[in-house]
């Protein structure tokens, strides 16, 4: 019985090719722009949560409080330096930690001139920490301990015309705000083009060619048995005292670097959701044509409803018959809109990552496959049910007698 | 005649009740995302834009190259020196020029601290000329004066309440990087998020105070003769690359009229801007498709109807214009409505908004031009979906069309 009604369903919307095909085109369109915008949100979401896993969750920074429209406050007034540095390492429950100074640079190669971050760590004595928090890996050439004439580059210096016209190679010199340096390295790309044009050098480097001598940042490593939400608290509260700050007049930050990348992800979510949303709207205007098309064809049926009720069908068995037309128109719009939201995610994310921006990549899950299907579904279901509730309530003569 | 047209038009309309209802909501959905976000886009591009742009257009911004991330001047690897002020007022074309100090710090008042950003004025004849070409003026107490030791004037926002707990009034004492200041005057409001939050002092105290030595993060030239700004530009570029040693192509320094600052910043906000606006457009194509449905639905219960038309005389051309102004209607109709709804919606967004934060950001600003815009794009998005059922419907042929049965 119910294999026969879905044979007459299919036939109905095969016998409306064209009607069909445009209900089933304005589903596809509202589920291909939301999976591949939902594929772009969770790619970015995976790689938040795949960088704070390498992290580690026994890291903390400490930055000074300021002014900052964007990035890192450099030249600020408000000074982290050695006795800060020393002060922390006193705390009870830190492992270690070092400071990272991170200075603008003028880098020329080959009579080109751009500018960059440059930053300094203590590879020598803190090279875990530092490799752990940046979350870099060497591609190419060696680290850096405590050289005075060497840095290892980001990816981008590599590639032609991304930071220099000509690609920077292993051993080849290039000048840091008028000095010579040669580079030791490369790393591998990290997906946006502000990191992958950074430049680290050897914290001895930093002090004695740049005359740097404030942190911008100050890293610590917790010690095992030690909550790092607490430590914080208590590094503050030392920090505080030796700045000779009162409470809640601090002009630094201590914070977990899971609370730095919660912040992060949050305001991410906050962004993805809205442009969801608005797509979400399309969706909406789907299911009102959906609607529209199924009370268009009740219209032309109502002499067959008459009919089918004639011969004795229960309401309910043309109510299963609408909604499962428009269900099918549906969900058949969510299947090609799914295959579609998937090559075009995939092609502009090829697109996006050429442009140096891997970090925006599309992630298709079962469950994002899976939602979309089933939300279309859901929404020919809905769309559906009034005209088919309608059509279901019908009278057998009035409908009969329907010219 | 075309009356008959909108006659007919608007009796099949009436036939399909519901139908073409649920028609002019698909585009109506539509057209009122748009207008709602191009509205709250346009506010907030125009409130953005007026944060920077406090200058008059008769300057030109002078500042060294550096990866300018936080407030002018950092960042930088090889800063501006102070007697270029003296050398660029001295060429030809330029009126005036001062050189600006912007330095973040910290304020404490009433046991609150804030993190802001403090400048200078210079002494002299030059305070006059900086006071009028940023245009700052006190509205309570006074401006500073070149006598003024340990005094600052202080940013509008300061007179609020909400700033730092209390309104800070002339006479207060305030905390500026921990040196004791007497509080001269507040600024009049500029809605320009720095300047409202700054705190302006004498030069020499604030070179002081923050070790600064012979340096500017940015020069100001006032060029009075608007024709010359460009002439002007390129003398002083011609002068600072003399000076800064560097050939042509590969200056470490920007002289830039206001405009052009402000043209980069907007074009990344317009980009955002498109962005948001293409995803909310998708929900008025699929309007359009709705109304294409609509159309060849309404031609197949009117082919009968056609037929008549075409055996008493119509000819294809009329018919085809018969479906096309009503597809077009329906279009029409969508946006008219839509643009009522998008602008309510606007609104309500806003009004929600200023309830949790306060912010001069929040501005709805909905032209003329969007709205006929919009009208305009509504319609011919009707007429669009109308032509393929048109062109159909015009082609039928009466014998068909006559001996076609429901």
């Amino acid at each position: 019985m119910n294999i026969a009604l879905i044979k007459y369903s299919l036939e109905s919307l095969r016998k409306r090719k064209l009607r069909s095909f445009l209900t089933i085109l304005s589903v596809l369109i509202g589920i291909t722009a939301v999976t591949i915008l939902i594929s772009f949100g969770y790619g970015i979401s995976d790689y938040v949560s795949e960088i704070s896993k390498k992290m580690g969750d026994d890291k903390l920074i400490v930055q000074a409080r300021g002014f900052s429209i964007a990035g890192p406050i450099m030249d600020s007034n408000v000074i982290l330096d050695d006795s800060d540095l020393k002060k922390i390492n006193e705390v009870n429950g830190v492992a270690e930690a070092t400071g990272i100074y991170m200075i603008s640079a003028e880098v020329e190669f080959n009579k080109q001139k751009i500018y960059s971050y440059l930053m300094g760590s203590d590879y020598k004595n803190y090279k875990g920490l530092v490799n752990e928090v940046y979350t870099l890996n060497l591609m190419e050439g060696k680290e850096l301990d405590d050289e005075n004439d060497k840095a290892l580059l980001g990816y981008n210096y590599k590639i032609k015309d991304k930071v220099f016209k000509q690609p920077v190679k292993l051993r080849d010199k290039i000048k840091v705000n008028g000095i010579d340096i040669k580079v030791a390295g490369f790393y591998e790309e990290v997906g946006n083009p502000v990191d992958d044009s950074h430049l680290y050098m050897a914290k001895e480097a930093v002090e004695k060619l740049f005359n740097a001598s404030n942190y911008q940042f100050i890293l610590i490593r917790s010690s095992q048995s030690e909550n790092p939400t607490k430590l914080a608290e208590v590094i503050k509260d030392k920090l505080r005292k030796h700045r000779n700050q009162e409470e809640g007049k601090e002009d630094f930050f201590v914070q977990t670097f899971e609370q730095v990348i919660a912040t992060f992800s949050s305001v991410l979510d906050i962004i993805t959701l809205t442009v969801i949303l608005i797509a979400l709207i399309s969706l909406i205007v789907a299911s009102v044509n959906i609607m529209n098309t199924m009370y268009a064809s009740i219209l032309e049926r109502t002499k067959e409803i008459g009919v089918f009720k004639a011969i004795g069908a229960k309401n309910n068995a043309i109510l299963f018959i609408f909604v499962l037309e428009s269900g099918i128109l549906s969900l058949t719009g969510g299947i090609i809109g799914v295959l579609l939201g998937y090559s075009l995610s995939n092609l502009a994310g090829n697109i996006i990552s050429k442009a140096g921006y891997s970090v925006f990549s599309p992630l298709f899950t079962w469950q994002l496959v899976l939602g979309s299907l089933i939300f279309a579904f859901l929404i020919g279901i809905f769309a559906g049910l009034f005209p088919a509730y309608k059509a279901s309530k019908l009278k057998p003569i009035d409908a009969l007698r329907y010219e | 005649m075309i009356n008959d047209y909108f006659k007919l038009s608007y009796i099949s309309f009436k036939n399909r009740g519901l139908r073409s209802w649920l028609t002019v909501l698909g585009i109506l959905i539509g057209i009122a995302a748009v207008i709602s976000l191009i509205g709250l886009g346009e506010g907030l591009r125009f409130a953005i834009s007026s944060q920077f742009s406090f200058l008059s257009t008769d300057t030109l911004t002078v500042q060294a190259s550096g990866l300018n991330a936080g407030p002018p001047g950092t960042g930088v690897i090889k800063p501006l020196k102070d007697y270029y002020v003296k050398d660029i007022e001295n060429i030809k074309g330029v009126e005036t020029a001062f050189g600006r100090i912007i330095e973040d710090t910290k304020i404490e008042f009433n046991d609150k601290i804030d993190f802001t950003f403090a400048a200078n004025i210079p002494e002299g004849k030059k305070r006059k000329d900086m006071e009028r070409v940023i245009g700052l003026e006190a509205e309570k107490g006074r401006m500073l004066k070149d006598s003024d030791i340990d005094k600052v004037l202080l940013g509008n926002d300061y007179g609020k309440e909400d700033k730092m707990g209390r309104a800070i009034n002339p006479g207060d004492k305030v905390l500026v990087q921990s040196k004791k200041f007497d509080v001269i005057g507040l600024l009049k409001k500029k809605g320009n998020f720095i300047i409202d939050n700054s705190i302006i002092i004498n030069e020499k105290e604030l070179k002081d105070l923050f070790n600064v030595n012979d340096t500017y993060d940015i020069i100001i030239a006032k060029v009075p003769n608007r024709n010359e700004m460009s002439l002007v530009k390129e003398r002083i570029e011609k002068y600072l690359r003399k000076e800064r040693d560097v050939k042509e192509g590969e200056e470490d320094f920007t002289v830039q009229s206001p405009q052009q600052t402000l043209k980069n910043i907007d074009a990344t906000l317009f980009a955002v801007q498109i962005f948001i606006y293409v995803i909310a457009g998708i929900s008025i194509i699929v309007g359009g498709i709705g109304i294409s449905n609509t159309m060849y639905t309404s031609i197949l219960e009117r082919t009968k109807q056609i037929g008549i038309m075409k055996s008493i005389g119509a000819k294809n051309k009329d018919i085809f214009t018969l479906f096309l102004i009503e597809s077009g209607l329906l279009g029409f109709l969508g946006g008219l409505i839509g643009i009522l709804f998008g602008i309510g919606i606007a609104y309500a967004l806003i009004f929600i908004g200023k309830l949790f934060l306060e912010s001069e950001l929040l501005k709805v600003k909905i032209s003329f031009a969007l709205i006929l815009g919009s009208l305009l794009f509504s319609f011919i998005i009707g007429s669009i979906a109308g032509i393929l059922p048109a062109i159909q419907a015009s082609k039928l042929k009466p014998v068909d069309a006559l001996r076609y049965a429901k």
